[in-house]
């Protein structure tokens, strides 16, 4: 009885929805001969802006056997320039009250930062600094490399991300999306300062980036700065993009890392997926989130709320130029895991082969498109989506009509789209656990190797 | 001479910003408490058509007791699991089907609970979280299923995570009295033998409107949302005070050391040393310490452990303002090879200059400037907004004291850093937890 009263309920009060719509802020092009493009969006409500800086700089550029170079030049950039030691940067920028982080992924690589709007032009001044005259002492290089390679070899204290790091490889083996960032410890620990330089000059150009600044700072000071900072900086950029294609894997294969005193198995299963400015973008979103994207979601629901067999569970995707990953991300304890595989799969099917309620897929969306604005809140928030605008090539519409495209999604598209990209027949299952406690457990869902945890 | 005036302009960079931020909460923040004792804060916002409604109820694990250790976190879960009005699953599905968000957490001294949502559901929030206030359903089946996810949040976060295990030691070391000793998540034991009757009572207790604090912040119309308020959670009755929680822990006597052996990449350190509670004199002191030694590039401990000797591959450190006096501790992840005990003395020897030195005026000028100027940048969200409201208003029992946080930052002196320095980082008054690899020589 209970129930049926929150169903009804849940119908009257689903009935009267309607979630903000997303008008993204305009922005001003600065554009410098030496090829520099500065994008900003003057958003005056708190005395603070922020800069992001992307270049196409990220590991799928690294050489082969020389995996973590994007990484390691990346990092050497913060650590020192001909004026400037790597504390002075640090300190001249926390003085102020900002920050000034840097980051490398699979395809980008750049800084971002938080700066007092009065207290701003030290954020550009450090930022010339970096770009313009950076050291690569190699006492500095020795420093940072013992560093990534000892971070390398400590990783393996956590499961999450060992798992995490394998499904990648397992599922994208074939291309240069497959290995971390930080690379692997043999070709770090044989990287030296030509390398770097090397790679520095090729990537680090003024055409093969944008920055953006987005806050209470307008154009006008921006360009005066940008002009006066990084007017000089020369460089063009040496990379061509890989024409790289993600092949999906057709087969089923399983890898147990033998991890001897888990308690708990870290579980991924997954297949490739799609990039951000695939038409199937928005159906693929919507589904993932009805299956495993919410706290209402098929999956949590299954394992977690109805059975108690986890803390978390959700499909997450990777999305990269070519194309992306899909992979269902969980955990539970050792004795559990052919049971949560179990789930996983049929569940898959049955998302695959039934159609969902109407009530299910209205809830999913009112869920997806009333949270949207939210993404929308900050300065960092819009200066991560106009640089995804540049990096993707993708339009305003991608985000201003999502939500309207969200809400022409049908039970049957989600039939259609589920069959597409969710994995069932084919998939890589990547296990870190306790190898004797798991392996007969998970024989049925596909050949099984083990391996030790620690290569 | 430069070097002061530079100092100076960025102070006064940094007050501005600060005094323009401030001045909107004076004006604007509404709070109200009705007749059951419930305090709310409204700030109204009208940016964007949404809003954030915390609760806070002054609950944590110090309010436990041995035998029933996790329950404030298993009531965390349990809130999502069916009241009488919305039944099991109900929260969630009520809330997500109409484009909200929720989450919560617990800590050592409160419970946290908050909903992201579109302005227009602002009721059906409000009737949710009165529901959930007043008529917890504790269903036997949603109490066990529950229990396993709490088991496996204990299994990932602390039981397969070496960082979780040695924070778990050093707590249960430090303190040998004081319930700051057990985990927020538990003891997997006293997860096994938590009852029914153990949750009635403690709800009964705790969850009392007496014992809460609720903020909205976002697109509303105040003076509507009291209506709802009054009306939703005016009936609620509010509980007797819940017991004091005593202040048992006895003076340290000397140095403190517990191993752990276990499977590891590398050593795990940590090291703590007893301070005050959210009232201390010296608790800004010690946040312009904590930055000082260990936040960012540039600080102590980093220059000292990560950069110039290679003995360590990260750290952190800090402490909590608690109702009751808390430990400041810090954590370092021994570089692979490196002996933990280089560790340990380059340590002594960081907290054995700043007890005999002092900060640089430097140093004490960018840690005031940084502080102030992250402490507004909690602000930039409306769930950030309301959260700093209802953080001040649940621990002081006034928002307002928030605006001390920037007075008093201002006043520290590099000679007040250096008094709690020598007060605190005795070596006498040292805990030390280390996880040593099994199989290592160390």
């Amino acid at each position: 009885m209970k129930r049926l009263v929150g169903i009804l309920l849940f119908a009257v009060i689903l009935s009267g929805f309607v979630s903000a719509k997303i008008n993204l802020p305009s922005s001003e092009d600065i554009k410098l001969k030496n090829g520099l493009t500065v994008r900003v969006i003057n958003r005056p409500e708190l005395p603070l802006f922020t800069i992001e800086m992307t270049f196409r700089a990220g590991s799928i550029y690294d050489p082969v056997g020389q995996e973590g170079l994007a990484n390691l030049c990346n990092e050497m950039l913060m650590r020192g320039t001909k004026s400037r030691s790597a504390k002075q940067i640090a300190e001249e920028i926390s003085f102020g009250g900002g920050t000034l982080s840097n980051f490398c992924g699979r395809e980008s690589a750049g800084f971002t930062g938080e700066f007092l709007a009065e207290n701003g032009v030290k954020g550009f001044q450090i930022l010339s600094d970096i770009l313009l005259n950076s050291a690569f002492a190699n006492d500095e290089l020795i420093k940072i490399r013992n560093r990534t390679v000892a971070g390398l070899e400590s990783r393996y204290e956590n499961p999450s991300s060992i798992a995490t790091e394998k499904i990648f490889a397992e599922v994208l083996g074939n291309s240069r999306y497959a290995h971390i960032p930080a690379g692997n410890i043999s070709a770090v620990s044989l990287l030296n300062r030509d390398d770097i330089i090397e790679f520095y000059r090729k990537t680090y150009a003024p055409d093969n980036c944008l920055l953006v600044v987005c806050g209470d700072i307008d154009k006008k000071t921006v360009k005066k700065w940008i002009e006066r900072y990084l007017g000089d900086w020369n460089g063009i950029c040496g990379i061509t993009p890989a024409q790289t294609k993600f092949t999906p894997v057709t087969d089923k294969q399983i890898l147990i890392l033998d991890k001897q005193d888990a308690t708990q198995t870290q579980i991924r299963l997954g297949n490739i997926g799609l990039s951000m400015k695939h038409p199937d973008y928005i159906p693929f979103e919507t589904a993932r989130t009805a299956f495993a994207g919410s706290f209402t979601s098929r999956l949590v629901n299954e394992i977690r709320v109805k059975r108690g067999l986890t803390y978390g569970v959700s499909m997450r995707s990777s999305r990269y130029t070519p194309g992306g990953i899909v992979y269902i991300s969980t955990f539970t304890k050792n004795e559990s895991v052919g049971e949560v595989l179990e789930i996983i799969l049929s569940e898959t099917n049955r998302i695959q082969t039934e159609a969902v309620p109407d009530s299910e897929l209205i809830g999913t969306i009112n869920y997806r498109t009333g949270l949207y604005p939210l993404s929308f809140e900050t300065n960092d928030d819009l200066a991560g989506i106009y640089t995804n605008l540049w990096f993707y090539g993708l339009n305003k519409d991608h985000y201003e009509k999502y939500q309207e495209n969200m809400r022409q999604m049908t039970p049957a598209d989600i039939i259609q789209i589920t069959n597409r990209y969710f994995p069932y027949e084919n998939y890589r299952i990547v296990l870190v656990g306790k190898a004797d406690e798991i392996k007969s457990q998970v024989e049925k869902f596909g050949p099984v190797t083990v391996k030790p945890l620690v290569e | 001479m430069n070097l002061i005036i530079r100092l100076f302009l960025t102070s006064m960079l940094v007050l501005c910003f600060s005094v323009s931020v401030s001045a909107e909460f004076a004006h604007n923040v509404k709070q109200f408490e009705l007749d059951n004792g419930l305090t709310i804060l409204m700030l109204e916002k009208h940016t964007a058509p949404v809003i954030s409604y915390y609760t806070f109820f002054k609950v944590g694990s110090r309010n436990e007791r041995p035998g029933i250790t996790g329950i404030s976190h298993f009531f965390e879960h349990m809130m999502f699991n069916g009241a009488k009005k919305y039944g099991p699953q109900m929260f969630d599905l009520m809330l997500e089907s109409n484009g909200g968000y929720s989450n919560a957490y617990t800590s050592n001294n409160l419970t946290v609970y908050y909903e992201d949502f579109s302005s227009s559901k602002l009721e059906l929030i409000v009737d949710m979280e009165s529901d959930r206030m007043e008529h917890l359903a504790f269903e036997p089946k949603m109490l066990e299923s529950e229990m396993g996810v709490v088991k496996e949040e204990r299994r990932v976060s602390i039981d397969n995570d070496n960082s979780g295990i040695i924070w778990e030691e050093l707590s249960a070391t430090a303190f040998m009295a004081h319930s700051y000793s057990w985990p927020v998540l538990g003891w997997m034991e006293d997860l096994n033998s938590i009852t029914r009757e153990d949750c009635l009572k403690y709800h009964r207790t705790y969850y009392a409107p007496n014992n809460a604090v609720v903020v909205i912040v976002g697109d509303f119309k105040a003076d509507e949302a009291l209506e709802l308020m009054k009306r939703y959670f005016g009936n609620i009755k509010s509980g007797p005070p819940p017991p004091p929680v005593v202040r048992n822990e006895p003076e340290q006597r000397g140095p403190r050391r517990v191993t752990v052996d276990k499977a590891a990449q590398y050593a795990h350190l940590m090291r703590g040393y007893h301070v005050g509670d959210k009232d201390s004199q010296d608790l800004h002191a010690l946040e312009v310490l904590q930055f000082i030694l260990t936040t960012g590039e540039s600080c102590r401990l980093n220059q000292t452990l990560v950069n110039d000797l290679e003995l360590s591959l990260g750290l952190y450190g800090g402490f909590s303002w608690g109702f009751d006096p808390s430990l400041f501790y810090f954590y370092f992840a021994v570089t692979p090879g490196k002996d933990y005990h280089d560790v340990e003395r380059a340590v002594d020897s960081v907290l054995a200059d700043i007890i005999q030195n002092g900060p640089t005026d430097n140093e004490l000028e960018k840690a005031k400037n940084s502080l102030t100027a992250n402490f507004y940048k909690g602000y930039k969200t409306n769930n950030g907004t309301a959260h700093e409201l209802g953080y001040y208003q649940t621990l002081y029992g006034d928002w307002r004291t928030m605006y001390g946080f920037v007075e008093q930052v201002k006043a520290v002196t590099s000679e007040s850093v250096k008094k709690a320095a020598a007060k605190y980082f005795k070596p006498t008054k040292a805990t030390t937890a280390v996880l040593i690899p099994e199989g290592s020589a160390l």
